[in-house]
């Protein structure tokens, strides 16, 4: 193919044309939640991850008679959240949530290689894993033993 | 039994006691159609005008190991109920009964007001965060109830004569499916007895098969 005038001109025009659109699209601009991949993606890593969670015995004490689907869409929506995919959580906070369920380090650190695998297994970039991954780190505190003393017994009336 | 009974009918039934009051014993059988007894039934006799609790009934339905309990309930019209969470995890506890809609958040260490139930109907319980939690709350406008035994028995004590819609109610049945029949209770009768059969499957927790 010979390189005349015009095509050389179509090609600096569609190379500027794909700069541009990078440009847009980069990482600086593009919200977290895009670049991970959505509400298609996310959706099914939190499906994923959870589901692995509950089979796991060693990993499932807390999750005991809960409505899983429940589960999924409010962290998905967390997600959604927190990664600037514009929704709004709806759910309680996390100290609320996980109070007196006696979640062990080893659970919680257990859902998070778990939660990693799903991301990878999804083909979430390296970049956008250890960005949602520092969203959630901050967590900890209120999901491993958090203990919240009972109400005290009344006297019966 | 947590049950707490209002104090009126402690009262009603010391009146009662004196021996000219007409009132009777009223001894109700709970059977399938096949005549084999039903536990945990609810029979209650409810009067022509209707009886409200008195202020200040008061009823507790806890929440242990993510489990209502008691898990069949039966309260006066008027009586609110506790829901204190001996778990001490979250729950929300919810109804979309027409009796009573309620949503009610059980956090770690809050105490929550208890719930006003005025009008009579069945509440179903269930709880947002644990699917497999459910409780059934049968409100009714008489302070006369009582639960069938493992025999299928139930006692309504000291029932006062006049005219009652006699009803019979499980676990497994809806409001519309319960049994009613009319009941007339002469003054001077002593001692009744009756049968009321439910030939609906009963497939609630509390079904004779799971009987223990």
């Amino acid at each position: 193919m010979q390189a005349t005038p015009r095509r050389i001109a179509t090609f600096a025009a569609a190379m500027s044309a794909l700069c541009i659109c990078s440009a847009g699209l980069s990482a600086t601009t593009r919200p977290l939640y895009v670049r991970l991949g959505g509400e298609p993606v996310m959706t099914a890593v939190i499906s994923e991850t959870i589901d692995r969670v509950v089979a796991d015995p060693r990993l499932n004490q807390s999750f005991k008679g809960s409505n899983i689907a429940r589960i999924k869409r409010l962290i998905v929506e967390q997600i959604c959240d927190l990664a600037g995919g514009g929704c709004h959580y709806s759910g309680d906070s996390m100290h609320e949530v996980h109070a007196n369920h006696h979640i062990t380090q080893r659970e919680f650190f257990g859902l998070v290689a778990i939660l990693r695998q799903s991301l990878r297994r999804h083909h979430v970039p390296l970049r956008e894993r250890n960005e949602l991954l520092a969203l959630l780190a901050p967590m900890a505190p209120d999901v491993i033993e958090v203990r919240i003393p009972p109400i005290p017994k009344q006297s019966p009336p | 039994m947590l049950r707490r009974r209002p104090t009126a009918w402690w009262a009603l039934a010391l009146t009662c006691a004196t021996p000219f009051v007409a009132a009777a014993d009223l001894t109700v059988h709970v059977e399938t159609a096949a005549g084999a007894p039903i536990a945990d039934a609810i029979v209650y006799a409810v009067p022509a005008a209707p009886i409200h609790a008195a202020p200040g009934a008061r009823y507790v339905i806890d929440q242990i190991d993510r489990h209502f309990v008691p898990r069949v309930n039966v309260v006066q019209a008027g009586t609110a109920v506790d829901f204190p969470n001996s778990d001490n995890i979250r729950h929300s506890v919810y109804s979309f009964s027409p009796a009573r809609v309620f949503s009610l958040k059980l956090y770690a260490g809050k105490p929550t007001d208890p719930v006003l139930f005025d009008k009579a109907g069945l509440v179903v319980l269930g709880c947002n965060i644990h699917d497999s939690m459910v409780a059934w709350l049968l409100v009714v406008d008489t302070p006369y109830f009582a639960r069938t035994d493992r025999a299928g028995i139930a006692l309504l004590p000291k029932l006062p004569s006049g005219d009652y819609s006699l009803r019979a109610w499980h676990a497994s049945l809806t409001e519309d499916e319960q049994i009613v029949q009319p009941l007339h209770l002469e003054p001077g009768a002593a001692a009744l007895a009756h049968t009321l059969h439910i030939s609906a499957p009963l497939d609630g927790p509390e079904s004779p098969a799971k009987a223990q």
